[in-house]
């Protein structure tokens, strides 16, 4: 990469556009967390279950994300994998309250991570321990534990406990997928 | 071939000390946010007293304690209040438990049965002890002792000893029938969906179905389906092992069992009983058996499971030795969850977000959760079939009738074979000079103008055979002819010739019908579709044609 190239990027000319995928179970807040991102006018009030999938603009230091909030019901998953291809990082969001379905959320995603257009690619995925203000909500280090991520070796991966209705540890996340984008799109150039 | 796991291991509390009955687990959507709750009633141990218990998610939620031992639990909606909160009603000996927000909302007692009027003159005019036990003994052989009071029936059990104890204790109690709650099932009232009103069908020891229905005896499992406003169906086993059916103010026997029945499922055309000598079977709601399968250990519940999503039903079946297998409607097995414990109740439907959970208590008191996972696949497991094929045929032995059989038919084998040649002989017979009606499929369609004395008849025939593949042939050489009485009417032409017929392609006609009967009598006019050359018609069609108007 060029020293021009270079500069650009420090001086925040240079401008990213890259798609990202928020899956999750359903209720585990991937609208509400999308809607934080969303400008104070356009900010919805109430959230509703997503039916298909809506798709959401953001922006953080000089990537342009476009999120692809895919709905969580059982009956609309088989719609994530026809976005993987196009997708340059994965947000997946679990409910930390909900023990019962940690193997749900483990089961898609080793699904996720074993199809063929996400297995071979380097690609971030970000987790969102969300809902951590709820009472019976368990830790993000359990959490990884349950779903096994330290298997996950060729991809770089991180996890965060989050509040999606005020905000917290969402910053935090998304500033580490910003900075493995620019890795990742830099790579492969 | 490698099998993929179908269910995932949610949850397991194997110290959760639940004791159960197959009737007593439900789940129900209790806060109104969409995490369905699961509602278990424990009957207890000797020490610990019966409770309702739920669970929310991984962990026990609250407990209630229940006056008696549960027979049945069902949760469901008695208002239109929003939020949409359900009541759990819970059957305990005579008393219905209604729970509204896991507090006591109400309680309704099944009304008191008759008393016998002799065991009521008995208990009134007894002077010893003797002779009431031996007038009540003489009228438990007449009446059966389930038609005695409670208090006669504890008499009658207790040793010589302990009977003036007990009367003296039970001197003021008044003599009461109760009666037992036996089963419990819910039957939506008007609307078929989830949150819709319901209304509890409740089966007793004194042989009714509330709704109003009478039995012969007393029932035990009862599954439901329909809606109570328009129809439904209620199917019931009773404790002798009868199967029985019941609709809209009526009930009656469909078959008796060979065995005593351990669950029940009613589906839409099909029922589903588990009997105790651990065989499937699945009967249509006429009576007829559709299969029957056996099943490696004995049955102890039974429970549907319904696929909403892909639209497939099956059912699963506890086993003594802790398999849980699932079957489809044909009778097939598709798959097999193992535990390692008697299996004393199962459910399937939603727990928590997850709308195809199957919870299993086992015999030892724990709990367990599966959850079906989205890439399951049902179809049946062919491995199996394969493996039948392979083992060794159980032919029964000779027969003295087939051994005689087969003498007379080595011995008169010339004679044997001539039948047979006549029989054959006279099939192709049949065949080539009678063609039966089913053979050509021709429709006829049939329509009259006009108000009369004058009338058109139009008729459309039409070749319904297949439109195009092997099996596709135009029908040629038909005519069609009319047959009328001449006192009403007059038809010209008599007889029309009908075309080639190339399927799917209708062919109109008309024929000219007037009315010659004075008074304008209507009558009715025959439309007989022949094969030309040939006596029997392929076809015939009845007109009533409307009366017609009189010219003056």
């Amino acid at each position: 990469m060029g020293i021009f190239d270079k500069l650009a990027g420090l001086l925040g000319l240079r401008r990213r556009e890259v798609n990202v995928l928020v899956v999750g179970l359903d209720n585990s807040g991937k609208s509400t967390l999308l809607n934080h991102f969303k400008s104070e006018d356009s900010k919805s009030s109430e959230i509703v279950p997503t039916i298909g999938f809506n798709v959401e603009k953001f922006q953080n230091k000089n990537v342009g994300f476009t999120a692809f909030d895919m709905s969580g019901q059982g009956r609309y998953r088989s719609l994530w994998e026809h976005y993987y291809r196009d997708c340059q990082g994965i947000i997946f969001v679990i409910d930390s309250s909900d023990k019962l379905r940690f193997v749900v959320a483990k089961d898609e995603l080793d699904t996720l991570l074993q199809h063929p257009d996400i297995a071979n690619r380097r690609i971030p995925v970000l987790f969102f321990a969300n809902k951590m203000d709820v009472k019976e909500a368990m830790s993000a280090v359990k959490i990884s534990a349950a779903l096994g991520l330290d298997r996950i070796s060729n991809k770089p991966w991180h996890i965060c406990a989050s509040n999606a209705i005020t905000g917290e540890g969402l910053q935090e996340g998304v500033e580490w997928l910003t900075g493995q984008i620019w890795e990742y799109v830099d790579r492969r150039r | 071939m490698e099998r993929h796991e179908m269910w995932l291991d949610a949850f397991s509390d194997t110290q959760a000390t639940i004791y159960t009955f197959p009737n007593c687990v439900a789940t129900a959507d209790l806060a109104g946010d969409g995490d369905y709750r699961l509602i278990i009633a424990d009957i207890g141990t000797g020490t610990i007293p019966s409770k309702l218990k739920v669970y929310k998610g991984t962990g026990l939620q609250s407990e209630v304690t229940l006056q008696d031992i549960p027979t049945a639990v069902a949760p469901m909606f008695i208002d239109n209040d929003s939020p949409r909160l359900p009541v759990i009603t819970v059957g305990t000996s005579e008393y219905i438990y209604v729970y509204k927000n896991l507090r006591p909302f109400f309680r309704a007692v099944l009304p008191p049965l008759q008393i016998n009027s002799v065991e009521r003159d008995i208990w009134g005019q007894y002077d010893s002890e003797e002779t009431l036990f031996e007038l009540l003994k003489n009228l438990r052989s007449q009446i059966g002792m389930s038609a005695l009071t409670l208090k006669s029936q504890h008499l009658l059990t207790l040793p010589q000893h302990e009977r003036h104890s007990f009367l003296e204790a039970h001197k003021g109690t008044p003599l009461v029938r109760k009666n037992i709650v036996t089963c419990l099932s819910t039957l939506r009232k008007s609307h078929n969906e989830d949150d819709a009103l319901a209304c509890l069908v409740i089966g007793t020891e004194n042989c009714e179905i509330f709704a109003k229905l009478t039995l012969s005896d007393v029932p035990v499992f009862l599954s439901t389906a329909g809606l109570f406003d328009i129809d439904y169906t209620l199917t019931c086993t009773t404790r002798s092992g009868q199967l029985l059916i019941g609709r809209r103010g009526w009930v009656s026997p469909l078959l008796s069992l060979s065995k005593p029945p351990v669950g029940v499922v009613c589906l839409d055309t099909s029922i589903i009983v588990a009997l105790m000598d651990a065989t499937l079977n699945c009967y249509s709601d006429k009576g007829c058996r559709v299969w029957t399968v056996p099943v490696v250990s004995p049955i102890t519940c039974l429970y549907r499971v319904h696929l909403r999503q892909r639209n497939l039903e099956m059912v699963a079946v506890g086993l003594h030795n802790g398999h849980v297998s699932l079957y489809t409607l044909s009778g097939e097995c598709t798959d097999t969850i193992f535990f390692n414990e008697p299996i004393s109740a199962l459910y399937f439907g939603q727990y928590g977000r997850e709308c195809s959970s199957m919870i299993c208590v086992t015999q030892g008191g724990s709990l367990h959760v599966k959850i079906l996972k989205r890439s399951a696949d049902f179809t049946p497991e062919l491995k199996e079939k394969g493996a039948g094929a392979m083992a060794k045929l159980q032919i029964p032995k000779k027969t003295k009738l087939f051994v005689d059989q087969t003498m007379r038919e080595r011995e008169n084998s010339i004679d044997a074979f001539r039948m047979k040649l006549a029989t054959a002989r006279t099939l192709v017979h049949v065949l080539n000079t009678k063609q039966s009606p089913i053979q050509e499929s021709v429709k006829l369609s049939a329509e009259v103008l006009g108000l009369g004395p004058s009338f058109v008849v139009r008729i459309g025939v039409m070749n319904i055979g297949p439109k195009s593949g092997a099996g596709s042939t135009g029908i040629s050489d038909l005519a069609l002819f009319f047959h009328w009485n001449d006192k009403f009417y007059d038809v010209s032409p008599p007889i029309i010739h009908v075309p080639f017929l190339v399927p799917s392609v209708e062919v109109k006609f008309q024929a000219k019908v007037e009315s010659i009967n004075p008074n304008g009598l209507a009558d009715v006019i025959r439309v007989i579709v022949l094969r030309k050359k040939q006596a029997q018609p392929i076809l015939v069609a009845m007109i009533n044609m409307p009366p017609s108007e009189i010219v003056f």
